[in-house]
């Protein structure tokens, strides 16, 4: 589903590359934890997989979709095969928790009647069926993080990428989050969360994938984690 | 490379309907979008509106002040004329000799001829009122020469016409000066000159304005866009196409520019 192959992405030439040779594999329906101090360029690679970035080297391929040969006026479609929850929610503030999920449909052409049928549906999984008509300045940050999961899913993305979707929220109300995550991967969809809180990570018993100075210093199974 | 996104993209069936009507909906949301930001934005909007207002009525002005001076400038050309007398002495062929020779003169707009007796008709005509000095006209034998009258194309250039006309074999055919010369032809020459410079003062003026015009727009709209990047980065990052994104900024623009256009 997600293939790296030693990429490699340097910002500042003085400054050492962002991320070296990085090598990665994902398998389709998996759920991969990618942890690491800030800096240690987690969000980087996230950035190289939504194609905000290009690489300085080495491949990457996406369900099938090889990045060297991806042109720039094909990037939208790229995105929209992509979920992606980001760690400050990135909510339209003028829009309603409806209209903000509504919107991910709407930009890609979906009639009015099929969005009125698939959008309570993907409330009903994240549990915000009841505020639909909320604004997201009305909301707490777990239930606006639950929006954004909403609206990342409503796609049905076959990739659901989670950067820090946690970072902001307090303990209880994260737990939270990660258990929806859970449940989207059951049904189905790989799943890519980064996070440096280790009480998750540890609980969670998944594939664990540690980045460090730019490199992947451990890719264990089951594995847990310590921030020291 | 489009073709595997967009198997992969309708695989998915999150997006039902055929590819036409997903981009007639997509058309409507886009003007849709446009009203709706151009409705927030009200308090900017006017105020662009009122400066675009204000400027095409000025260009509007200077576009009719154009066009009326255009046309006064024509319509004086259009009545001024240069009339040769002729000596009666002057045979048929020198007459239609003459006629051809100004006929070939290349600021020569058209050339008409009047018999004696027809600038006779003429002068009646113009002096009907005048009994005492049409019973003293009858009394003689037709004192009127035959006249050419030459419309000249442009007014600035009569100088060609004169020259001719005074040439030493021309000017034995004639029995008096032509009657452009004196106080006529400068002022002919002033007014020509003004209408001149006021014609370029008034393409230049347009042309101005016109710019000014397109940077207000330009200005409002930019900060437009700069008011909602955020917004523009979240529907990048959720696959909006380019179009999509900017097609309400197009709309907004458009609405703007009618509606001062309605005002102005």
């Amino acid at each position: 589903m997600i293939l790296l192959d030693r990429v490699t992405k340097t910002y500042n030439r003085s400054m050492g590359p962002a991320l070296d040779r990085i090598s990665l594999h994902v398998e389709p329906k998996e759920f991969v934890i990618v942890v690491g101090q800030s800096g240690a360029g987690k969000t980087t690679l996230l950035r190289l997989l939504t194609r905000e970035e290009r690489p300085t080297s080495g491949k990457i391929i996406i369900g099938g979709i090889d990045y060297d040969k991806l042109q720039d006026k094909d990037i939208p479609l790229l995105r929209r095969k992509i979920g992606v929850v980001f760690q400050d929610f990135k909510l339209l503030p003028n829009k309603n928790v409806f209209e903000n999920v509504a919107f991910a449909l709407e930009i890609v052409g979906v009639g009015n009647r099929e969005i009125r049928h698939t959008v309570p549906k993907v409330l009903e999984i994240v549990n915000l069926r009841s505020k639909e008509k909320h604004m997201p300045l009305e909301l707490s940050g777990g239930e606006r993080q639950r929006v954004a999961i909403a609206r990342a899913i409503v796609r049905q993305p076959r990739i659901l990428i989670a950067d820090e979707p946690t970072g902001n929220l307090d303990p209880k109300h994260a737990w939270d989050i990660i258990k929806i995550l859970e449940k989207i991967n059951r049904y189905g969809t790989t799943v890519l969360l980064t996070t440096h809180n280790q009480e998750i990570v540890n609980k969670l018993k998944r594939r664990v994938v540690t980045i460090q100075g730019g490199k992947i210093v451990s890719d264990r199974a089951n594995a847990t984690y310590s921030s020291k | 490379m489009l073709l595997a996104v967009g198997c992969w993209l309708s695989a998915t069936g999150a997006a039902g309907g055929c590819a036409m009507n997903r981009r007639l909906i997509t058309f409507v949301r886009i003007v849709q979008t446009g009203i709706v930001n151009f409705m927030r934005n009200l308090s900017l909007a006017i105020a662009a509106m009122a400066v675009m207002v204000v400027t095409l009525t000025i260009v509007l002005f200077s576009i009719v002040t154009n066009a009326t001076f255009t046309n006064t400038i024509a319509q004086i050309t259009d009545k001024i004329d240069v009339s040769v007398f002729l000596k009666d002495s002057d045979t048929p062929l020198q007459t239609h000799q003459l006629i051809s020779q100004l006929q070939a003169l290349p600021n020569v707009k058209s050339v008409s001829y009047l018999t004696k007796a027809q600038a006779l008709q003429q002068y009646e005509a113009q002096n009907a009122g005048n009994q005492q000095l049409l019973t003293a006209i009858d009394e003689t034998s037709n004192p009127l020469p035959a006249t050419i009258l030459i419309k000249p194309v442009n007014l600035n250039h009569i100088q060609d016409i004169k020259t001719f006309l005074t040439k030493p074999s021309v000017a034995a055919l004639q029995s008096d000066q032509p009657s452009y010369s004196g106080d006529r032809e400068v002022a002919i020459n002033k007014i020509t000159h003004a209408t001149d410079i006021l014609r370029e003062i008034g393409v230049c003026m347009v042309i101005i304005f016109a710019i000014i015009c397109a940077l207000i727009i330009f200005n409002t709209i930019q900060m437009a866009i700069f008011n909602r990047r955020d917004e523009i980065m979240i529907m990048r990052l959720l696959g909006a196409s380019t179009g999509y994104i900017r097609g309400p900024f197009i709309v907004e623009s458009a609405i703007y520019g009618i509606l001062s256009t309605l005002l102005s």
